[in-house]
């Protein structure tokens, strides 16, 4: 060996690797050896730009990268590494893969790979002074040329923001679902505040937070309409009551309205029970709708027939009215000749009184007359024949007066009962007429009372028709949250990508170590020959 | 209505010599009971309450309507007062009253009837009060009992009981009517008044 040769390799050592020994100022023999000498050179300087290239992937790589020693030692950190844990150089190398303190872990980890002596995969929850962070961690056993380990590199994927969000997702996803379902179910005051963010799960917040905010505005449509059906058919019942309790107050004769009334009444209930159906289910919304359409049908039909029927019966009321009028000026003429009656009884009376008296007083002449001709003897035998005659003609005559005066007295009574009579039947038409008018006037009152309900059946029907509305509204908020989760899942998938890129690289740097290795190897086989004094 | 009513009384004493002279004329009970053996005997037959009562024709003048009775003072209850009739001042005695007969038909006082009796009985005009005058007639001595009137005391003044033969449905049947001495009863009326 020429000393020139051996400055010269020295010099390689050193750093310059572009130094070649002087291949043609040697012989022939010493030339083959300075050329081989030249080559090793080469083959060095390739060698120690590729452990350099090594050195920036390891360095410079944005995925944490940890190299360990066949016992697991730390060797050597990548800055990432150090950014992604919390750890200082020094801590870090000074410590040992079993120091982690794995809270959670799933998928296969160093254990796999001394026992596969290849690849393992898994993820695992790790309390670092950073913070609790989520790795994907892949570890890789680093083979000797016998194919036994001699270290290994420890490569770790932070997914914490992506697991972090997705559970919150999830999380809150549930939540509003347990919500809504609530709201479905009917409780439309059932309510649910977002769990407030950490820096991780802001953006899934956010997005989370728009679509509740919108929902939350259509139940609060929802429930202003509900409430405003509830009021609405408050009110209409209330009407229907009032309604019921004028025709009840109707007279014997108008009890069919009232059964029709009652019919309005009880339609109208159910569909008040329809509608407090609608709070129970959204789901059972449509058909609740449809049962109060039905229901204000049936309704509005029923107040046309009320309606008829309360005309009908006012007209009969007229009706009533004419004929009590007419009753009441024939009993005032009943009532006229029977006073005219009792006037002329009076008379005759007064005349018989007379006749008594006349018989009474010729009577008493025919006894003086008697009493004469008996004095008066013999001659006066034929006038005393007369006297008697005229005297039971007198007597006659007086009980004639006297039964005249019975009868005049029967009837007397019996015209005074026919006036009396008269009187009542005039009171009784009289009551008859205050009757009828109070039942035009309910029959009055039934009409506007039947207005009044066709009105309330026009409004509820025109709040069904809103609601149907935010039924529909609602289905579409149901689809959008759809929509949601589908982007949800989209956006996992595409984490998933983004961490099968990261293994990729992964692959491809652990590729790039093992080649580096395997150069290294072949360099310090190379230099191995070389036996250095 | 006393003042007028004593007037009158004092009035009677002074009455003309005729009056004076009749209680010479007045019958003694034993008359009339002479003067119907005959045959026959005429009355008056009238009511007091229910019961039917008789007085001789020859004792009465005519029979006149209840007119108003102006009462006198301090005489007996059955001297029921003083009437004017035609101008003539007839004392009115109320034969109820002087029979003692209570109770019976209430009749109206106003349709009583007043039998005036005839002048020749009696020193003062004089009425009875009875409740109506019923007819003349003429009855057979022998249907005129006597021995009831022959039981009574002496003021009783029945002269007898006159069966009266009457039609009742079908049936025939006697009634009876109280034959009264009216003489009797009204002989002291004016009987008073003459003390002067």
């Amino acid at each position: 060996m020429y000393p020139s040769e051996e400055s010269i390799i020295e010099q390689v050592l050193k750093g310059d690797i572009n130094a070649r020994v002087p291949e043609r100022r040697f012989p022939p023999g010493a030339a083959r050896r300075a050329q081989a000498i030249n080559r090793l050179i080469n083959k060095y300087g390739e060698a120690l730009r590729k452990k350099d290239e090594a050195a920036a992937l390891f360095n410079e790589n944005p995925v944490p990268i940890v190299r360990y020693d066949e016992k697991f030692n730390i060797l050597m950190v990548n800055p990432a590494f150090l950014e992604c844990s919390g750890y200082n150089k020094d801590k870090a190398t000074a410590m040992n893969a079993h120091d982690f303190k794995v809270t959670k872990a799933e998928g296969h980890g160093i254990k796999e790979a001394v026992r596969t002596k290849q690849r393992a995969f898994g993820r695992m929850e790790i309390e670092m002074p950073s913070g609790k962070k989520v790795l994907d961690a892949y570890t890789i056993p680093l083979l000797n040329k016998e194919g036994n380990i001699r270290g290994f590199m420890g490569v770790y994927v932070d997914v914490t923001q992506i697991v972090k969000g997705q559970r919150y997702m999830e999380h809150e996803v549930e939540r509003l679902i347990a919500t809504y379902g609530l709201i479905a179910q009917g409780d439309i005051s059932a309510q649910y505040l977002l769990t407030e963010p950490d820096k991780d799960t802001r953006a899934t917040y956010e997005q989370v937070a728009r679509l509740h905010e919108a929902v939350s505005g259509i139940v609060a449509n929802l429930e202003e309409n509900v409430r405003d059906v509830n009021m609405r058919m408050q009110e209409l019942t209330k009407q229907t009551e009032q309604a019921a309790a004028r025709i009840r107050d109707a007279s014997e004769g108008i009890q069919e309205i009232a059964r029709n009334t009652g019919k309005v009444s009880e339609n109208s209930e159910s569909a008040s029970r329809s509608v407090d159906g609608i709070l129970k289910a959204v789901s059972d919304m449509s058909s609740a709708i449809q049962d109060i359409t039905t229901n204000m049908d049936n309704a509005a039909s029923l107040s046309a027939k009320a309606n008829e029927l309360s005309y009908a019966g006012a007209r009969l009321a007229k009706n009533v009215e004419t004929s009590m009028k007419d009753i009441a000026g024939s009993s005032g003429r009943v009532s006229e000749i029977v006073t005219h009656i009792d006037g002329r009884m009076g008379e005759i009376t007064a005349i018989v009184d007379v006749i008594t008296d006349i018989s009474s007083q010729t009577n008493m002449l025919a006894l003086n007359a008697a009493i004469e001709a008996a004095r008066a003897g013999d001659a006066g035998r034929g006038f005393a024949v007369v006297a008697e005659e005229v005297k039971s003609l007198a007597d006659e005559s007086r009980l004639s007066a006297d039964k005249i005066t019975k009868m005049i007295a029967g009837f007397r009574e019996e015209s005074r009962k026919a006036s009396q009579a008269m009187v009542e039947s005039s009171a009784m038409v009289s009551q008859g007429n205050t009757m009828v008018k109070e039942t035009l006037t309910a029959f009055s009152q039934i009409a506007q009372a039947v207005e009044a309900v066709a009105k309330s059946v026009a409004d509820v029907a025109a709040t069904t028709e809103e609601q149907a509305a935010t039924t529909q509204e609602i289905t579409a908020s149901i689809s959008e949250v759809a929509q949601m989760v589908e982007k949800t899942s989209k956006e996992a998938g595409e984490s998933a990508a983004s961490t099968q890129q990261s293994s990729a690289a992964i692959d491809e740097i652990s590729r790039m170590i093992t080649e580096v290795s395997v150069v290294s190897r072949e360099a310090m086989e190379v230099n191995q020959r070389f036996k250095v004094s | 209505m006393t003042k007028p009513a004593r007037e009158k009384k004092d009035d009677a004493p002074a009455q003309p010599d005729p009056r004076a002279a009749q209680p010479e004329a007045v019958p003694t009970r034993a008359q009339p009971e002479n003067r119907y053996t005959k045959g026959s005997l005429q009355v008056v037959e009238f009511l007091l309450g229910q019961e039917r009562y008789a007085v001789d024709l020859y004792d009465i003048r005519e029979v006149v309507e209840y007119t108003t009775i102006t009462k006198l003072p301090n005489t007996p209850s059955y001297m029921k007062g003083i009437i004017d009739l035609r101008g003539e001042i007839t004392t009115i005695v109320d034969l109820k009253d002087r029979l003692h007969i209570h109770g019976g038909s209430e009749t109206n006082e106003e349709n009583s009837r007043i039998i005036v009796l005839d002048e020749k009985i009696t020193r003062a005009k004089t009425g009875i009060m009875v409740d109506d005058v019923l007819s003349v007639s003429t009855f057979d001595t022998k249907d005129i009992d006597y021995t009831s009137a022959a039981d009574m005391e002496d003021d009783g003044a029945i002269l007898g009981i006159i069966k009266k033969k009457v039609k009742d449905k079908e049936q025939e049947r006697n009634e009876l009517i109280i034959w009264i001495d009216i003489r009797h009863l009204v002989k002291d009326i004016g009987e008073v008044v003459p003390l002067a």
